[in-house]
Formats: structure tokens, sequence, C-alpha cells
């Protein structure tokens, strides 16, 4: 095990997988010799030059709609898009090309693309650099969305993102970017669709989303001492989305609480709450509840911008209600 | 070099084939063998003609809504064509796509579309991975001149532009998308000046004689495989059908217009030239045309008789699968 | 019921429709499938099949061939043989065909946003789970109340239910025992305060009552409860089910053991009480309480201190089979020394057994939880061990406190350290 930040975790990924596979290339804005906005590709250009790490202008739609094309014909494109707002104005590349690719040529397409960049709320990012878009992708056959919150996370879906042939959305929250964590030595490549059980526990489970999976562990240290067992459950991706794990903790709690910072209407929670409700009804001895930023815009100004997303307080509250109910 | 008595009796041969396969597929319709949209390329025949005849089987074509030319150029065989707007399983794209979703990557035709425009994007995708993997392939887009007023237009040949990629954008500019006259849509109806505002080079050529586009192609194929690269061809020319097969002639455009392009019917143009140089004459046209008009009478029994896809088969390649 | 039949959508903007042709007559047989109109919306003429079975009646004032009415227009019935349309005299309410029912959608909305009372159809609510659960464990729910802020009941109140057969009358489990702290009831008032319906007990039932109620009235029963380390019995136990070809020993199994073990050293307690003077037992046998549908059964382990644990083990397996089948003879429920009763898997730690007359003891094992406990008090060590707590309770006639106390230091003690006995 060695200690790196998440951004070092990823990036060691895509350096190992360059290596590896003459067929990657990044595209995005001020990836090539400056490295990336957010040190994403620090490094690469010079080992791997400038057309397996192609600095784009602003023009979104465009170099989606060049990484379709390019992986019809047999490269693999990883786009950086610094923010993953900047993403929507290539929406209809992705959903109508991108997505329907494999299935409207029935398999003989194939469409390893990787999306990556990041999301979240923090840091007076305001309303252009703060959204999380992973519900919506998730609402899209055909793509995968991979959510990870630790180092090691990171590094390990982001190789089987590289490896695999679907289109891939690589969210990073920007908060997360600069954390540390123990990543292996050797190289893992974590299968999509298996959820990480971050914390065990058995009066209630918690299933957290990104930087939410870290506010829940501190809270659960706190709860602890009160006697409430937290299980808490990190997804890591969110298409495919492992509720087997999710039903098998409820198995043992009979209650669960989703919390994640992005939007709760049609969000992850909803469509975990009535996975549960199909196959784990008979488990439950509570509602499923969720806790949820608010349904806005993100505001700008700090005092505006923390009060819509979940805090430790609300947090704890929503979990202690929750065993008592 | 191919004599030239050879080419033209196989550009004619081309232009046939999409003809007479298209004029089948109108009947079809109209007897309810097409369960959803038919746009037919009667009248531009040429143009997916004179390119494709470059084009090997590595180049790959990313077309449009109005795509059964391009695929017939490019390959993909009448019978598979037709049955895939039966929704046959012999479908070139098994029944998941009818007549805008022609796939058939087994030939290089990488998909027609549904959408205007990202047609010029995929192409320019190809010519990435092209350069990238130093294969000498080319991506060649055929788009209206409706899609030269969307942003992929712009997007995609400033990034072919700037990387230099090896890639062919064919402006087919028939003067109308769907019933908006390019007259009423753009500044400047022609297309191919807007190339130099991405300083790349912009031809202009006659859309119904396939040696002329031929021989435009041609030069812009040889530049785009020694690394020159892309090329802008518009080619002017005209649909003598409906939109899409069903719809009526609404007036939005002159019935005198219709007639004189009807007049400049490709096929007719070229024979009419290869008289006058003295390659050949009808005799040689009419054995090619019956000889196709047999093969696109076998094509359609085949289609016809081919089974519908089993309901299953409707839920299987959504993600990538293991290859048995 | 008569159905009605409606000028059918067709689409999602049809709103009227013209009727074509009638395909069956009046008073003609309609089979589900079969085509009964024709219909023309928008440009095209659309056959008209029927869901369901019945007698057709067109409404004599209905549209005629040709007309076109709105969408959701009532045009006729169909109805069961002799029965008489609505438009008839002496005709019974309409049953709204699907096709201008209101939607379901707008139903559930409306149920959604109904505040939940504590009582629904006169029941208490209860959670899915807690639902599930009584069903598991035949607990009558519906006299229960629920101890969540939600009022709702709880998987742990049904749980609690059915440790306590006196609050919850129908409950099965635990008639040898009352959890600890709890006063007995007697069953009559229990009856008496049950809110409604009162059922007569079974003949098993019966007879569990009146021995629990003759232990209860003539033992002079003391319980003794210890807290236990239960670690190295639950690492026995991990070990061998990490390995194939090992027979799991359940925890009552190896607490026979170690109880007929015990009862070797102690032979004061391995006795009975009786009218004529204090009968001695010669062997160990030990029951082990098994709950079944039929209530709870004491089959008898035979001498298990002197079989390996995987005999016992095997032994018990098929003794509590044959209890939950009902093949179990009356001799295979006799003759033991002292019965185990385990209400672990419930939550329950500490509670007061009842003993099985005629014996003299009854051991009860709780739940196995893992606790942070002292091991050296001067350097302050602690670790996490899993702990256990046994409640002993015991014949005071027959013995006192101490040789009774010092009979369950020795389970303790084998129970602590298994190596005792497991080698010997």
């Amino acid at each position: 095990m060695k200690e790196l930040t998440y951004t070092a975790a990823a990036r060691e990924a895509l350096t190992e997988e360059m290596a590896r596979d003459a067929t990657i290339f990044v595209m995005g804005e001020g990836i090539g010799k400056r490295g990336g906005n957010f040190n994403t590709t620090a490094g690469l250009f010079d080992l791997y030059g400038g057309v397996r790490l192609c600095d784009t202008p602003i023009t979104e739609r465009g170099f989606i709609g060049l990484a379709v094309g390019a992986a019809m014909t047999g490269t693999r494109p990883v786009i950086d898009f610094m923010f993953v707002d900047f993403i929507l104005d290539g929406m209809g590349e992705i959903m109508n090309q991108m997505a329907k690719m494999q299935y409207m040529s029935s398999g003989r397409l194939t469409m390893p693309v990787v999306l990556r960049g990041c999301i979240g709320i923090g840091g007076a990012s305001a309303t252009h650099h703060s959204g999380n878009y992973y519900a919506m992708f998730a609402n899209v056959p055909g793509l995968r969305v991979v959510v990870p919150t630790t180092p090691a996370d990171a590094k390990g879906l982001f190789k089987t993102a590289l490896r695999g042939y679907d289109p891939v959305l690589f969210l990073e929250h920007k908060s997360l970017l600069n954390t540390k964590g123990p990543v292996p030595e050797e190289d893992v490549a974590i299968p999509f669709g298996v959820a990480r059980i971050a914390r065990e526990g058995h009066s209630v489970t918690v299933v957290a989303l990104t930087v939410m999976v870290n506010r829940v562990l501190q809270v659960a240290d706190t709860l602890e001492k009160e006697g409430i067992s937290v299980e808490v459950i990190d997804p890591r991706t969110v298409s495919p989305l492992d509720t087997d794990t999710i039903c098998a903790s409820i198995k043992k709690t009979g209650r669960a609480l989703v919390v994640d910072e992005a939007f709760a209407p049609c969000g992850i929670g909803a469509e975990i709450a009535a996975r549960v409700m199909e196959t784990a009804f008979d488990e439950l001895d509570a509602p499923v509840r969720r806790l949820n930023g608010a349904f806005v815009p993100t505001p700008y100004s700090p005092p505006l911008e923390s009060v819509i997303v979940p805090s430790n307080d609300a947090i704890a509250t929503a979990i202690r209600d929750l065993v008592r109910e | 070099m191919e004599a030239e008595l050879d080419l033209v009796l196989r550009l004619y041969r081309t232009m046939a084939a999409i003809r007479l396969t298209e004029e089948r597929l109108a009947q079809s319709h109209q007897a309810g063998l097409v369960h959803g949209a038919c746009h037919t390329y009667v009248g531009e025949e040429a143009v997916a003609t004179g390119v494709c005849a470059h084009l090997t089987m590595r180049d790959s074509v990313f077309s449009t809504h109005r795509g059964h030319g391009h695929a017939l150029a490019k390959g993909v065989p009448m019978a598979e064509v037709m049955a895939e707007l039966y929704g046959r399983e012999l479908g070139c794209s098994q029944g998941r796509g009818g007549s805008m979703h022609l796939f058939k990557p087994e030939v290089g035709l990488m998909g027609t579309s549904g959408i205007v425009g990202p047609c010029i994007l995929q192409a320019t995708g190809a010519g990435y991975s092209s350069k990238l993997m130093k294969t000498g392939a080319v991506g060649v887009a055929f788009f209206g001149d409706g899609a030269s007023n969307n942003g992929a237009f712009h997007e995609g040949l400033n990034l072919a532009a700037i990387y230099k990629l090896p890639v062919l954008f064919v402006c087919e500019n028939n003067m109308y998308a769907t019933e908006v006259p390019m007259s009423y849509a753009a500044g400047n109806t022609d297309v191919y000046m807007r190339a130099a505002g991405y300083n790349i080079p912009g031809i202009k050529v006659d859309g119904n004689n396939v040696l002329a586009v031929y021989e435009a192609a041609g030069t812009a194929i040889k530049r785009a495989r020694a690394g020159e690269g892309p090329t802008l061809l518009e080619c002017k020319t005209y649909r003598t059908r409906v939109h899409a097969e069903g719809m009526k002639e609404s007036g939005y455009r002159p019935m005198e217009e219709i007639a004189a392009w009807k007049a400049r019917d490709p096929l007719k143009l070229l024979r009419e030239q290869a008289m006058r140089d003295e390659i050949c004459g009808d005799p040689e046209f009419d054995e090619v045309h019956s000889s196709v008009a047999g093969q696109v009478a076998a094509a359609h029994k085949q289609a016809v008789e081919s089974p519908y896809p089993e309901g299953r088969d409707a839920l299987s390649h959504v993600y990538y699968e293991v290859q048995a | 019921m008569a159905t009605e039949i409606v000028m059918p959508k067709l689409g999602w903007t049809m709103e009227e429709g013209t009727l074509v042709e009638w395909k069956k007559q009046d008073g003609d047989r309609v089979s589900p499938g079969e085509i009964y109109m024709l219909v023309e919306s928008d440009k095209s003429v659309n056959e008209i099949e029927s869901f369901e079975e019945g007698i057709l009646r067109k409404l004599p004032n209905g549209p005629n061939v040709g007309e076109t009415v709105k969408v959701g227009t009532v045009i006729g019935y169909l109805l069961a043989p002799g029965e008489k349309a609505p438009f008839e005299k002496d005709a019974p309410s309409v049953q709204t065909s699907s096709a201008v029912a209101k939607p379901a959608s707008a139903a559930a909305h409306e149920a959604g946003h109904q505040l939940a009372p504590v009582l629904r159809n006169g029941l208490p609510r209860i959670s899915p789970r807690a639902l599930r659960v009584a069903r598991e464990l035949g607990v009558d729910w519906k006299s229960l109340t629920g101890s969540g802020t939600s009022a709702r009941i709880l998987e742990r109140d049904v749980r609690n239910a059915h440790a306590r057969p006196a609050v919850a009358p129908q409950a099965l489990a635990g008639p040898v025992s009352q959890p600890a702290g709890t006063a007995p009831k007697a069953p009559a008032l229990t009856i008496a305060a049950a809110p409604a319906v009162v059922t007569p007990p079974s003949a098993t039932r019966r007879l569990i009552a009146q021995r629990l109620q003759t232990s209860a009235q003539t033992t002079a029963a003391v319980t003794l409860t210890t807290e236990i380390d239960a670690t190295e019995l639950v690492k026995l136990r991990e070990v061998l089910k990490t390995r194939t070809g090992y027979v799991v020993p359940a925890y009552t199994d190896l607490f026979a053991k170690i109880c007929a073990l015990s009862l070797r050293l102690h032979p004061a307690i391995n006795a009975s009480w009786t009218d004529g003077g204090i009968v001695a037992r010669d062997g160990q046998d030990i029951g082990i309480a098994v709950q079944t549908d039929r209530g709870l059964l004491v089959p008898v382990l035979r001498s298990p201190a002197t079989k390996s644990v995987a005999t016992v083990a095997t032994e018990s397996a098929a003794l509590i089979q044959q209890a939950r089948e009902g093949t179990l003879g009356a001799g295979a429920m006799q003759g033991a020394s002292a019965t185990i009763t385990n209400l672990g898997m419930f939550g329950v730690d500490g509670f007061t057994p009842i003993v099985n007359l005629p014996e003299s003891a009854i051991l009860g094992m709780g739940r196995i939880v893992p606790k942070v406990v002292v091991i050296d008090e001067a350097t302050e060590k602690t670790a996490i061990r899993k702990m256990m707590v046994l409640s002993l309770t015991f014949d005071h006639r027959l013995v006192d406190g101490a040789p009774a106390a010092q009979f369950l230091a020795t389970i303790r003690e084998y129970a602590e350290q298994p190596y005792l006995w497991l080698t010997g």
C-alpha cells in the first residue's frame, strides 16, 4: 500500500493503462502541456506526446462527437472535461450517438469512451461548475456511471473503465480530489456494480454517494457512542447499481437512509428506495428515507452554498430519527 | 489505372443499383412492407457513387437520414438494405434501425443517422483514429445543406482542420432541408466557401455529374491519405422524389424546378457523356441496367422471405457482451 | 354486473370516434378476444376487441352506425346471462369499464397523502418486517403497540411479544420462560384484557399451560444469572465452519454437553423432589426446548457427557426435526436431568426460565454480544470479547443457593475454557 491523493491515484491508472494500450488518447482543454486544470494529466504529455494528449478548443460537442467516431474506428478516447457541467453542450452526442451505438450496431461496434471530470458542490464554484449529473446519466441505457470516493477506488475503477468497451462517465467530486488514502501497489481493476461496505454496523444502513460517504463515516463514529451502529455502503457505481449489497444490509438492519448531495427527485435515492421495496419490502422496519441536497441551482456565497448540502448535523439527525421511528 | 470504359460502367452499375433499389423501396412502402420512414436518394446517386468509388473497406462512411445510397455505394448488399427497411432479421442492422439506422461496419458503413450533424463529428473522429494509429484510412461524412447550418459542421471542420485529419466532408446540397429552402436558411448558399474560414480547400462540383464528383473526390482523398488534411466538397444536386415516401409535393418548390432536375438525371447524363466521348452506347448501359434490375428483384425476394427477428432480440447489446 | 361499452380512446389525440359497424348484434354472446365493433378514428378503421365475456345489449338511444360521438360515451353494455341492462327497469348498478375508470395513479396519489393514523381499518399499523416476523413466529400482532416514534409496530415489538406470551395470548414461544424483571401474569387476566376475540387453546397449549402453572406454583424457583465470556465457543464454531467435513454444533448442543458434564460434578442438582423424598438420578440426560408450530416441545438428548460434540450435534438436529415434524414419541421427551432453553437469537440476555418438572434445574442461554471487557485492571488493559448471560433456575426445595451457584460456576468454567472437556 502507498498513500496517494485521489487525483494522483486516478492519474496513475491513466499512466499505466496508456503504457499498456497504445489506442488510448486523452482530449480536453488544457490537458496537454499544462497537465490539466486539476493535474489530471500532469507529466503525461512528456511521456506520450501531443497526439495522445490532445489539447482541444472550447468545442465540447465537437470533441464528444469526435470521440464517438474514434471509438467506432478502433481507438479509446478519454475526454477530460475539467468540470462535467461543460458536458451538457454535447448531450445529444452522448445520449443519441455514444450510448446507442453498440445497440444499434447489434454489438458490432464497441464504444470504449471515458468521459471524466469533476462534479459536486463546494469552493464557491457557483452554478456552472457545481453540478452532480449522475442520476441523469444513470437514466440512459448504454452508459456506465462511476462515482468513486476513495483514491483506491478511483484508481481501480478507472482501470476497469479504460479496459472495458462501454462508454463510462467517471465523475470525481471536487472535494475529494486532494483527499489521501491507501492505494494498492498491485494492478487492481475494480469491477463495476459492486458496492463497498465502508463501515459495518447493525442498527441502520446508510447508503451514501461520493463525498457524502466521508461525511457519513464521521457521523457514524459519533453515533456509535450513542449506541447507534451505522453500516455505511458506498455503491461506487450508480449504473450498474448494486442493490444486492444494499438489500443484504437492510436484511440485517431493517432500516435504510440514502444520503446524496445530488437532487432527490428522480435521483439515485429514489431508485434505491424503489428497488428495496421491490426486493426487500419484508425486511423494512421503517420506510426508506432520503437526505439530499436542495433542489435548486447552486448559489455562490458560502452561507448560501453550504445550506443546500446535507451537513453532518443533518445526517446525524436523519439517522437518529430513522432509528427511533 | 482503370480503363475508362470499365470505370464508366462500374459507376453506372452503382448508380443503377441505388436507383432501382430506391424505386423498389418506394413501391414496397406503398405496399406496406416498410414499417417506418423511407427517405430515398433518387436524383442524388452520382454523389455517393463518385465518392465511394475511391474508398476501401477500411475507410469509413458516416451518413444521414437519406443514407440508402451511401450504404449501397459503400458495399452493403441490396438485400440487407431492403430487409432492414422491411424490419427483417437479414437487415444490415438486424431490424433494429430501419431506413435511418443502417449499420455495416464490416464494410465501413458506420451508420446512417436520424439526427442531422453528428456524422460530421464522427467522420472527424475516424480521421483521428487514422492519425493516431497511422492506418492511412479516411473518414467520410455525407450530409445535406441542412447540416451545414448546424454547429456540428463548424466544430467538426475546425477540429479536422487544426489536427490536419484525413477526412472528406461531402455536402450534398439539394437546396432543401426537408422543405426549407437553403436560400432562406443560409446567409450564403455556397457551402464550399465556408472552407476558407477553416483554412482548408473547398470545392464545388456538379453533383449530378458522376465523373466530376469522382474526379474531385479523388483529389481530396489523395490529399487526405497524404496527411495534408481535410477537404470540403460541395455537390450541387437535387432529390427528385418527395422528402419521405408517403408525403406530397406541397408546393414548397416549383414543378418546373423538379422537371428541370429530372432532365438532368445523373444516369442519363452519364450515358450522354459516354456517347459523346465515344466510350460506349446504350446497349452496354442497357445490359448493365437489366442485370441490376434482376439483382434488385432477387434481393427484394430474399428480403421479403427473411423472417422477422425474435422479440427477445430487442434486449441484447445495450452494453458490451463478451462474444461467444 | 353490467359492463359499459364506451367509445374507446385509440390514440393520444383522439377525442371522438365514429361507429362504423356492429360485428355482433343485440343479444349476441361476446367472448374475450372477439371483435364486436368497428370504430373509425382520425384516418383509420379499428377493430374493437372485447376484454370480457357477456351478452351484448346496445343502448336504445345510443349512436347509430355512421354517427360520431365523444370518447367515453356509453354505447352499450355487456351483461351476464339473465341480467337486465341498466336502461331496463329494476336493473342494478353499473360497473364502469376500465376505459373510463378513474386513473389508478390519482387514487394512489390521494391515499399516499393521507396522514397515517395509528389505526388502519381498525388495526394498528405494522412495518413490513414486523409483519413478516409475526407470521414466522406465529405472533398475533393485532393487540400489540408500536414502540417507535412512528407508532408502527416494529420487529422488536413482535420479538418482545414472542418472548412474553402473557402479553400476546396466541404467541407460542417461551412458555418455560419469563423475561427477567417481568412478573408472570395469570392467563385469566390476559384473556380478560385481550381486545376482542377469545380463542380456545389447543390441547398442546392447554398441556403446556397446566405444566407450567404446576411448576410455578409448586417449586421454590430461584434464578441465578452470570455473564460469561463465550469467545472460545464462538471461535470453536468459526473454525469448524471454515473446514469441510466437520459438523458445526449449535450453541445449545455445546451447552447440553457442558451441562451434562457439570451435573456429574454436582450430583445434588441431579435429583427430583417427590412427596416420598429426594430421588437421585443416575445418568445426565439433557432436555432441549424446541419451538414448533404446535407449541413448545422438549426432546431429550441422551448422555451427551459421554458422546462427541459431533454426535451430540447430529442427534440433536434429528430430535429437533422430529419435534417440528410431529414425529417425536412421548418417551423421547422424558427422563431428563435438566433442560436447556435458548432465547439468544431473539436478542434476550437474562431471563427467568421455569423448571420443567420433575427436573430440578433449567439453564437459559442469552444472546452473544461483543463487549469491551477489562482484561487486566492493573495495566488498564481491555479487550473486545463475546459475552453472554446465563440464567439458571433451580428448585430451592432440593438444594440451597451456594451449591446451585457452584454448579453454575462449573458451567461457566467449561464454557469459557472448552479445552477442559474437549480434550477429556
